[in-house]
């Protein structure tokens, strides 16, 4: 699959996915200045950095282009990261 | 991989993956729970802390924090062109790609500094507060994934008209650049912006 | 590509698979920084077995104390103790149950199991040359090596080694001045543990991309043998827990050296004392943290030991392993849930009731996939022929003693029942019986079994035997009463149960216990004896003494520099016993190309 996967995105292809990131990037800075209180603005931070690092992942990194088991390397640690970061909050993340 | 010598025996395995790519991924996979530990732990005391949290982060220099998420962003894309020039077995444009994003990757350190240098002038460390805690703490671990990812950057361009750097180095060099990109991308807006 | 298991029947040529290079011939390239993994699996055994032993003179430290409290220590107290007149000052005594728990958990059981029979086997067992990054693996070994060298040294620093528990929470691992170890000797724990994450990730890499990626031809994900399956399940724990414990580590660390306060709450006091720290950490965050390593880890140490014991069975009852599909998907279901349960450790803590339920639920669950195994295990041994060599024997124990572990696992899952038992000698009681009773056995049954493989001898089977007995009798005396001292409410962790009312009644058990403590202790030594003499003077081993069907039995024992004359093309699983395919003998070996004019059916593909 290697052999195939390597050409299949051209230079224009990788200057077409900086120029989202830049975009998503100006966003994610303006949205901060809008005066939308913290959960809203930590939410949409969290979604568009996770937009960015999906663009990241799957285009610059070829994960797109990847083998099941790459891909299942991809996936499961970031299932669990979220996990860990959603169970310990009723403990860590409250006013004590 | 036209570029590398006929005979060399290639370490592809039953499954038709490279072993050194695949053994790339599940280095990156360990490295996501590390830093999950750290933002889990950011992100839930920041809640328990929420207005302390708040006010600190508005001491940050948002307009260098935006730059330097604009300078690694560039060399990740300078990485992926370098990684397209050597499986086109364009070593001159690999060269060329690498230079440049090591530049930036120093760029980022440099403006880090700026950063740490301003803080430190006025009195903000790691023990001022648990937000400086983490902000210290996280962005030192970072910076030092960017100082391995120069170090080795170096070496690779070093090697670069080697006949035995072939395209699957750059490319594991390039896997793990861009997650050290993935991981700005989420302490920016976690530190900078919330 | 895909890595369906149907897929991987193609028939490719493996990696590596040029003429055997030459072995190294220097002294240092072979027997110091070898990069092969047979060398490396006997350095790992090597330096585990010394740990073995101090972790148990701890333990038997601990027993004295327990039994005498305050009494000199004989023949060694002088000389330990000479400032109070040779009994053990208090704050040793913490040391002792911190050192005991981190060395027999870090040092002991998972760097035997993992790096010890890990590294010797998987490549023998998927039918490679060696693993897939060879100098990493030596550079996971010496990382081992020296993070071993920095916990026996925070042993004989000033205030000792560290001391609040092996579970190190906050404030105590924190605050400096809390106790005598939370000095340099915390400083040296942390820098171990971190050590550890580094060579247990470089080996879990390994690991994993060994048997994904270098199986044998024919070597399909359901012709793997159990061992290996369970290797791969635990190299994905370790890889993926591991981190998240690092970068607690890392954060402790720096509450410690440069006054953060990850860990530490607004208005600590010690003896009057405002703590100097700005606050606004969380002590609830270190246990979570830890925990989510130190859950997964305890199945790190018993997953190779069901492993193991599924090859040994077997063997020793001549007849096919039951329901291997399901002991794979009982592996892997036990890592699934072994993710998600860790908070079952924090009960006492106050945890959120919802989130307490969902851990008590997943907990109990475990119990499913783990009786599915100790009941394929009973009907592997069902009518079967057994022969009660000395790896049947431990095999035998692992399985009883795993019950007894298991089910009382079940009474702390439960969270009622859990404040009642918490921090009391049944938890004690309870994980002696996997750890020791499930692991250890289950190690000293490998030894005897893969020894010839390793060493080209056998181990003394009388010896064996002795040794056998009395480490089932002693181990039961000292373990099980504790399940009844613990639920009458006897503490974990105190120097003295004297100094209860309440306790002094059962104080007689605990002299009983320390008693069988000492046997316990002592038949070891016959173990290291026959070890050590069987490496020399053991018994010649031929190729497969125990008339065994995975890969590593095909080659000569012990097993040559390059494992495999040829990379074997595999044509069936791994527990092919009591079928006629084999001729005169009743098992056919996994690389062997028969066909077979059987009275029975004769499994050449998968298991059904």
């Amino acid at each position: 699959m290697t052999e195939h996967a390597k050409h299949r995105l051209s230079s224009k292809d990788y200057v077409m996915v900086f120029l989202g990131l830049m975009v998503l990037t100006g966003l994610t800075v303006a949205l901060s200045y809008t005066g939308l209180g913290e959960g809203m603005r930590t939410f949409l931070a969290f979604a568009i950095a996770s937009a960015k690092a999906l663009l990241v992942a799957l285009l610059f990194m070829h994960l797109r282009f990847e083998p099941r088991p790459i891909i299942i390397f991809a996936v499961t640690p970031v299932v669990l990261a979220v996990l860990f970061i959603l169970a310990i909050s009723p403990e860590v993340g409250v006013v004590r | 991989m036209s570029s590398t010598g006929a005979h060399r025996l290639l370490p592809i395995g039953v499954t038709g993956i490279d072993n050194r790519k695949l053994g790339m991924w599940i280095f990156l996979a360990s490295e996501v729970m590390l830093f999950a530990g750290l933002i889990g732990s950011f992100v839930n005391l920041r809640a328990a802390n929420l207005v302390m949290m708040t006010e600190a982060a508005g001491l940050l220099n948002r307009p260098l924090g935006a730059l330097n998420t604009f300078i690694l962003i560039t060399s990740s894309l300078t990485m992926a062109l370098a990684v397209g020039a050597i499986q086109r077995g364009n070593r001159e444009r690999l060269r060329l790609f690498l230079l440049l994003t090591i530049i930036l990757a120093l760029a980022f350190m440099g403006v880090k500094a700026v950063e740490y240098g301003q803080k430190f002038s006025h009195h903000y460390t790691a023990h001022t507060n648990l937000f400086f805690s983490f902000y210290f703490i996280m962005t030192g671990i970072h910076a030092f994934h960017v100082l391995v990812g120069v170090i080795v950057l170096s070496v690779v361009l070093a090697k670069a008209n080697s006949q035995k750097m072939d395209a699957l180095v750059v490319e594991n060099v390039g896997l793990y650049w861009h997650f050290v990109d993935v991981v700005w991308i989420f302490l920016f807006p976690l530190l900078y912006l919330t | 590509m895909t890595n369906d298991p149907q897929a991987n029947q193609v028939v490719r040529a493996p990696i590596h698979d040029e003429p055997p290079h030459p072995e190294p011939t220097s002294f240092w390239r072979r027997w110091v920084f070898s990069t092969n993994h047979k060398m490396i699996g006997k350095q790992y055994m090597m330096t585990s077995i010394f740990f073995l032993f101090v972790g148990g003179f701890l333990a038997m430290l601990m027993r004295w104390q327990l039994a005498y409290p305050w009494a000199e220590i004989p023949l060694i107290g002088k000389l330990l103790f000479p400032d109070s007149g040779g009994s053990m000052p208090p704050e040793f005594y913490i040391m002792l149950v911190t050192l005991h728990g981190t060395i027999m958990v870090f040092f002991v059981v998972a760097p035997l199991l993992v790096g010890g029979f890990g590294n010797f086997l998987i490549p023998l067992q998927v039918g490679a040359r060696d693993m897939a990054f060879p100098v990493l693996n030596m550079i996971s070994y010496w990382v081992f090596f020296l993070s071993g060298a920095v916990v026996l040294t925070s042993l004989f620093v000033t205030g000792g080694g560290a001391a609040g528990g092996w579970t190190v929470y906050p404030p105590l691992s924190v605050l400096k001045e809390a106790v005598p170890g939370s000095g340099l000797g915390m400083d040296l724990w942390i820098l171990a543990l971190g050590l550890m994450w580094v060579a247990l990730t470089l080996g879990s890499l390994n690991f994993l991309a060994t048997i994904i990626n270098m199986r044998a031809p024919g070597m399909s994900w359901f012709r793997l043998p159990l061992l290996t399956w369970a290797q791969f399940v635990v190299a994905v724990l370790l890889l993926l827990s591991f981190p998240v414990a690092a970068a607690g580590l890392i954060m402790m660390e720096a509450d410690r050296l440069i006054g953060t306060s990850f860990f530490l709450a607004h208005g600590l006091e010690i003896a009057d004392m405002a703590v100097e720290a700005a606050g606004g950490g969380s002590a609830i965050l270190w246990q979570h943290i830890f925990w989510f390593l130190g859950h997964p880890e305890v199945y790190v140490l018993i997953l190779p030991a069901m492993g193991i014991v599924s090859e040994i069975l077997p063997v020793f009852s001549r007849k096919p392993i039951f329901g291997y599909k399901a002991m794979v998907v009982a592996m892997v279901s036990i890592m699934g849930l072994g993710f998600i349960v860790w908070a079952h450790h924090m009960f006492q803590a106050g945890l959120n009731p919802l989130m307490a339920m969902a851990f008590m639920t997943a907990t109990m669950m475990i119990a499913l996939p783990s009786g599915v195994k100790v009941f394929n295990w009973l009907a592997t041994l069902w009518r079967g022929s057994l022969r009660f060599e000395t790896p049947m024997l431990f095999a035998l124990a692992f399985v009883s003693l795993f019950i007894i572990g298991g089910l009382t696992g079940i009474f702390m899952a439960a969270l009622p029942v859990d404040i009642h038992i918490h921090d009391t000698y049944f938890i004690i009681a309870h994980f002696h019986y996997i750890v020791f009773g499930g692991s250890i056995f289950a190690i000293f049954g490998a030894i005897h079994f893969w020894f010839p493989k390793m060493f080209g001898r056998l181990m003394s089977e009388s010896a064996g035997k002795i040794h056998f007995a009395l480490t089932f009798l002693s181990f039961n005396a000292v373990f099980f009463p504790m399940h009844m001292l613990g639920s009458q409410g006897h503490l974990r962790r105190i120097a003295d149960p004297t100094v209860y009312d309440y306790l002094r009644p059962m104080q007689d058990w605990n002299v009983f216990i320390t008693l069988s403590a000492f046997v316990l202790g002592a038949a070891q030594l016959i173990f290291l004896w026959n070890f050590v003499w069987s490496i020399f003077r053991g018994k010649r081993a031929e190729a497969n003494p125990w008339r065994a069907n995975t890969l590593e039995w095909s080659i000569a024992s012990p097993a040559p520099s390059h494992n495999f004359e040829e990379i074997p093309t595999v044509h069936r699983w791994p527990y092919e016993y009591s079928s006629n395919g084999g001729g005169e003998r009743d098992w056919i070996e996994q690389a062997e190309p028969i066909t077979v004019e059987a009275s029975g059916p004769v499994e050449e593909g998968e298991p059904a």
